[in-house]
């Protein structure tokens, strides 16, 4: 059973004095197939935890590896194996090139994908895989002519997945991709991950502050705080039975529709 | 508005000032200082190895004799090797006897010690003007201008500052001359006597320095105006002037210092042109004659003090921002 | 953006006064550097001896030089020299400056950092010292004036590019574009210099006037352009000693540097304006015609703590009038908590600015009428009655608590002295007086160890401190409403509870209303007994939070945007509901003003009120 698996990762920035540790050996694995919920709050680390299994930023010491191959300063197969780990970012404003229309965005992806793959492709070939891309996260194939700008936030955070799929991912790590979306953007995005993710068997860490949102998405959780593993296991039971204090304060502090805040 | 959901911000703790900020921003600054001086003489030194040619040839007239040539060779050092002329450099710059120039015949050190003033007291005394102008006038520009009204009132101030700082120092100083010395001769247009003497020179290096600063602070100001906190004063409904005064102008010194010192870098460079039209006695226009008369000795000399006023400057105004905005030398260090 | 949307803000941008002013200028300057020599050649070079130094007349309009050459000739002619030198050099420095910024972020990280070392030393030297340095080692003449100039401008546009490069290589397409595998110079080529090139190409027309002026300078100082070939500055040279007896001599290089200068600036903004850099709108939008009110309300009702009637909020976009608030009517009774929830974009941010007059100019804001605490305060377009007993009304009685906290407070001053400020100005406090509340009050807000707080920055304070801080700012005054816009949504779940436990603790305390704006439905419905909802500038929605939660919300948007929020009892195995991009629930105008008065009939709020409207309509 493959697997990303994090290993006692450590992540820090700055030197000496100003040394700053955001991930304290974290160990965290994501089964091919199942979606993780990391859930913390701001300053947790969960995102720095993703961007170092994608090489944005390199951990300290511990390993992430996927199928037993180390991806911290991956070379070479080990390099090209890390393009199978794909990331989607929280801020539709800036996830896409402003200066690139959807199709050229795409045509980038697929590209490096051939490249990574050492595999030649047509013209004709990338158009009909675009179209199929867009088709894949339900946008008319016509918006690949269009430019960032004339989109709604929810369609270029489709877009952007849509380029993560380019890669052909085994896994995908979604930072917070809902939060800066419209409650009402928000379930069809979450909808069209799980339809995804049910049609094509990537593994999922789903990074969110958002409880509701993980519960609805994931699998299993795991709760960071201050860049260390607070809790992990089974959705269901981290969030309805947890056995941690921090994990209950949080899930008592998110306020429920209905549930006056004060008696 | 959506949820402008978490971000990995840093942390207040880390942001607080480390209780030994001070004395790593001193030693990080004066190294910084020290370092720069350095790479300024050597490159002093290399200007002269650079000329295409042979400096001491150049520096004589066309009709010199080979014994000339060679006994100028020698006066320069041009004969040593580079190691043995570097150390020979830096010798005489810090035992203060830089050489002899050619053109003057006399020693460098007292050619700067009798211009350096006149220059000093020019730039200090613009730099006051700028910063008492141009600061008042940017503010009330951005406050009279802000969120897009007065579009009439923009336009004006945009054309006339850009008009006057895109016209250059000399440019303003030979109009001076011109308006003072032919049409109303009131003022003195030359030389260096009492107090009116100082009236066009300040006044042909600040206007245009005047113009391009009041246009940096209103940009400043238009974006302090348009922030959150503003929109909190406004919300206090206090005194036009106390929300100004005491909320506005207090962000906008940070920005306003760090391009002030920029300007007095090239207010310190302006005085080589302004000092040259009004017969100014100060280093700029010392400089201007010993390099048309090839006095390499003394250009060297004039361009490492001119390189060093300037490098002090910058140390001045960073030392002035981390007084003024603590945070600034966290930040940065 | 679209083809033709860049067509047309070309188009609009060469219409200003600027844009036309440009284009004719640089028509001028390419004829002169084309035609200049060719037409002038001649003339500006014949010594005349008979004519030496003379006056302007009708032959020699700017007079003649020293040696009986036609000045006006000569500088028509010069101007060749001139542009194509500040063009040379500022390509040079454009070009090398750009090359040097962008490489840092392609090089290795020690290469990269060295580069831009080096580009901040030679930042700290003005450029005209550079360029003095620079004419001695090339000597003097045209090739080694523009080799000076042109490396003088290198570093400063170095480092703008740098800067440039460096804030779109910290966004997120480009970590994505990293992740992707793209290589580092397909990054540079296709991410990072397409994003950059708007601003590098409007700073380098900018260059260009700049480097033409340090030429005038460097060839005035006889450094530059060596006789017998002339440019501007060498002719400002030889007319300046002529100055007393013939200043038009001087006069006319000078016009010359000084115009020239101004068109190449004048082209950067027009290029600023036609790409986008410079953001633009229209003051010359017809007058927006108000809402009509189609319902009778009665506005005498000392119940309520606001009245709003009618209010109208429209920005002005290049072409016409953007209506962000579309005849909105509401109150808030008196000590009542009440919610408004909408979406992005819906203006309920906007609406509460305009209660609060701080939307700020350009919006336009009209109002049939605002009431606040009994009084008049809004009626048109302009605020109704004395300006001052208004400020001061709201200055005491209405606090306001921000999205932000940090943006919020002034980063400049202390906290204590922020929160005290009220006191002094409104309170008839001392500031003594005033700073002592401030303290107490910041200990009301469950700050711990207010003294020290008090005279700390808010960068030393955390986020949740900071909006506490801005509330005991409202409670300075004696507030009768408190208007928070987002107070919690950048705040994590905990804090946010601590924020929300303060603010409902004044509630109790002092009784004054609030008015919370928000898009989360659940911390809406779990502080607000009434919600309204808002929806494309429409409040389409005016139900007690009881019947909202009991599901009996009347407009099909306020079902669909409750149904749309994931809580963790949402059953995973059913897709989540969700609103359709398209979907389009503004149909009925009308429902604004019946449904929601005839909805409030039935609620428990001031239930006389609504009667008495009710008589009315």
């Amino acid at each position: 059973m493959s697997a990303l698996v994090f290993d006692k990762v450590r992540v820090s920035f700055g030197h000496g004095a100003r040394k700053f540790t955001a991930v304290h050996d974290v160990s965290l694995r994501v089964p091919a197939g199942r979606s993780v919920g990391l859930v913390g709050e701001s300053g947790s680390g969960k995102s720095t935890l993703a961007r170092a299994a994608v090489g944005l930023c390199e951990p300290r010491s511990g390993s992430i590896a996927l199928n037993g191959t180390e991806l911290v300063n991956a070379r070479g197969r080990a390099l090209a194996l890390r393009r199978r780990v794909q990331m989607v970012f929280q801020d539709p404003s800036s996830c896409l090139d402003p200066r690139m229309s959807v199709g050229a965005s795409l045509v980038e992806a697929i590209r490096a994908a051939e490249r990574r793959d050492r595999r030649p492709g047509t013209v004709a070939g990338r158009s009909a895989q675009i179209a199929g891309l867009l088709e894949s996260v339900q946008l008319p194939s016509a918006k690949a002519a269009e430019y960032p700008g004339a989109l709604s936030g929810g369609q270029r955070q489709r877009v952007a997945i849509a380029r993560a799929l380019a890669a052909e991912p085994a896994f995908i790590l979604a930072d917070e991709i809902t939060s800066a979306l419209d409650v009402s953007v928000q379930g069809s995005v979450m909808n069209l991950l799980k339809e995804l993710q049910a049609e094509r068997g990537f593994g999922l860490l789903f990074i969110s502050h958002n409880l509701a949102a993980v519960h609805y998405l994931c699998d299993d959780v795991a709760v960071l705080r201050t860049g260390r593993l607070v809790e992990a296991g089974a959705t269901a039971d981290v969030l309805h039975t947890p056995k941690q204090d921090y994990t209950r304060e949080l899930l008592a502090a998110v306020p429920r529709i209905g549930e006056p805040l004060f008696a | 508005m959506t949820a402008t959901a978490i971000s990995p911000t840093p942390t207040t703790t880390r942001a607080q000032a480390a209780p030994n900020a001070w004395p790593r921003f001193a030693i990080r600054r004066g190294g910084q200082f020290l370092v720069s001086i350095a790479i300024l003489i050597t490159v002093a030194f290399l200007m002269l190895q650079m000329i295409p040619g042979d400096p001491a040839r150049q520096s004589l007239s066309p009709t010199a004799s080979p014994d000339q040539v060679a006994e100028r060779t020698q006066e320069l050092g041009l004969d040593q090797p580079l190691a043995t002329q570097y150390l020979a450099f830096w010798k005489g710059l810090l035992t203060g006897d830089p050489g002899q120039s050619i053109s003057l015949r006399m020693p460098v050190e007292d050619v700067i010690a009798s211009r350096l003033p006149a220059t000093v007291e020019l730039a200090l005394l613009t730099v006051l003007v700028v910063l008492a102008i141009a600061i008042p006038v940017g503010l009330l520009a951005a406050a009279l201008t802000k969120g897009g009204r007065r579009r009439g009132l923009e336009l004006t101030f945009n054309s006339a500052s850009g008009l006057i700082a895109s016209a250059p120092e000399f440019l303003i100083g030979v109009g001076l001359v011109y308006l003072f010395a032919v049409n109303v001769p009131w003022m003195p247009v030359a030389g260096r006597s009492g107090p009116a003497s100082y009236v066009l020179p300040v006044a042909a290096l600040s206007i245009g320095a005047i113009a391009a600063l009041s246009r940096i602070v209103r940009a400043e100001a238009m974006d302090v105006l348009s922030s959150d906190f503003m929109r909190t004063a406004a919300g206090k409904r206090m005194p036009v002037l106390r929300k100004y005064l005491r909320h506005a102008l207090p962000n906008l010194m940070t920005s306003t210092m760090t391009n002030a010192g920029l300007f007095l870098g090239s207010l310190i460079a302006g005085t080589v042109l302004v000092e040259s039209i009004f017969a100014w006695p100060g280093l700029g226009m010392t400089l201007v004659q010993s390099i048309r008369a090839k006095d390499f000795p003394l250009a060297q000399a004039l361009v490492v003090v001119y390189g060093a006023i300037v490098l002090m400057i910058n140390l001045a105004v960073d030392v002035l921002l981390a007084v003024l905005d603590p945070r600034s030398t966290i930040k940065d260090s | 953006m679209s083809a033709a949307g860049m067509t047309g803000r070309w188009r609009s941008a060469l219409l200003t006064p600027t844009g036309l002013a440009a284009l004719a200028g640089m028509a001028v300057l390419l004829f002169l550097v084309v035609l200049g020599p060719v037409i002038w050649g001649d003339i500006s070079t014949t010594t005349n001896p008979a004519a030496l130094s003379q006056k302007p007349s009708a032959t020699h309009p700017f007079g003649t030089d020293a040696g009986g050459r036609d000045v006006f000739a000569r500088t028509m002619t010069a101007a060749r020299l001139s542009v194509l030198m500040a063009l040379a050099a500022s390509a040079m420095g454009v070009l090398g400056g750009a090359l040097l910024g962008a490489l840092p972020s392609v090089l290795p990280r020690p290469l990269g950092r060295a580069i831009l070392a080096g580009v901040n030393f030679a930042l700290a030297f003005p450029g005209l010292l550079i360029t003095v340095v620079l004419s001695v080692v090339f000597g003097q003449g045209v090739l080694g004036a523009v080799f000076a100039i042109g490396l003088a401008i290198l570093p400063a546009y170095a480092r703008l590019t740098s800067t440039l490069a460096a804030s779109v290589g910290g966004r997120d397409f480009v970590a994505a574009a990293r992740v992707l595998g793209v290589s580092r110079a397909g990054m540079l080529l296709r991410h990072i210099m397409p994003n950059i090139a708007a601003p590098l190409i409007v700073n380098a027309s900018v260059t260009a006037g700049g480097a033409l002026t340090a030429f005038a300078g460097l060839s005035y100082l006889g450094l530059g352009v060596q006789q017998p070939e002339f440019d501007w500055g060498r002719m400002l040279n030889e007319g300046l000693l002529k100055i007393f007896v013939n200043p038009a001599t001087a006069l006319a290089p000078g016009i010359a540097v000084v115009v020239s200068g101004i068109i190449f600036t004048m082209v950067g903004e027009t290029i600023a304006r036609a790409t986008g850099v410079t953001r633009t709108f229209s003051d010359k939008l017809p007058r927006l015609r108000p809402r009509e009110i189609s319902a009778v309300l009665t506005i005498e009702d000392n119940n309520a703590v606001l009245q709003v009637r009618g209010l109208q909020i429209a920005a002005p976009g290049r072409s016409r009038w953007a209506e962000l608030v579309r005849g909105v009517s509401f109150d808030v009774g008196r000590g009542e908590l009440v919610g408004l929830v909408g979406e992005s974009g819906s203006g309920k941010s906007m609406t509460c600015m305009a209660v609060a007059q701080l939307a700020d100019h350009p919006l336009h804001v009209s109002a049939q009428s605002i009431r606040f605490d009994g009084q008049e305060i809004y009626r048109g377009t302009a605020p109704a009655g004395s300006r001052r007993a208004v400020s001061r009304l709201l200055g005491t009685r209405l606090a306001m608590v921000f999205q932000d906290p940090m943006s919020s407070l002034n980063p400049s001053l202390r906290v204590g002295g922020q929160v005290a400020e009220p006191g002094f100005l409104h309170g008839g406090l001392s500031r003594r007086a005033a700073w002592h509340k401030a303290v107490r009050l910041l200990g009301q807000v469950q700050i711990a160890d207010p003294e020290r707080r008090a005279k700390q920055h808010p960068h030393e304070l955390s986020g949740g401190m900071r909006q506490r801080a801005m509330i005991a700012m409202g409670l300075m005054g004696n507030p009768a409403l408190i208007i928070a816009d987002e107070p919690t949504t950048a705040l994590d779940v905990t804090v946010q509870r601590e924020v929300l436990t303060v603010l409902h603790r004044v509630h109790r305390e002092t009784g004054s209303a609030v008015l919370m704006i928000s898009h989360d439905m659940a911390v809406i419905t779990g502080f607000c007994t009434r919600v309204m909802v808002m929806y494309r500038g429409r409040i389409v929605e005016d139900i007690s939070t009881e019947d909202l939660v009991a599901g009996n919300a009347r407009h099909p948007y306020t079902r669909a945007l409750l149904a749309a929020v994931p809580t963790l009892e949402t059953e995973r195995s059913v897709p989540m509901p969700t609103i359709a991009d398209g979907e389009d629930f503004d149909t009925d105008l009308r429902f604004d003003l019946e449904h929601r008065f005839a909805a409030r009939r039935q609620s428990t709020a001031d239930k006389d009120a609504i009667e008495r409207e009710g008589a009315h309509a």
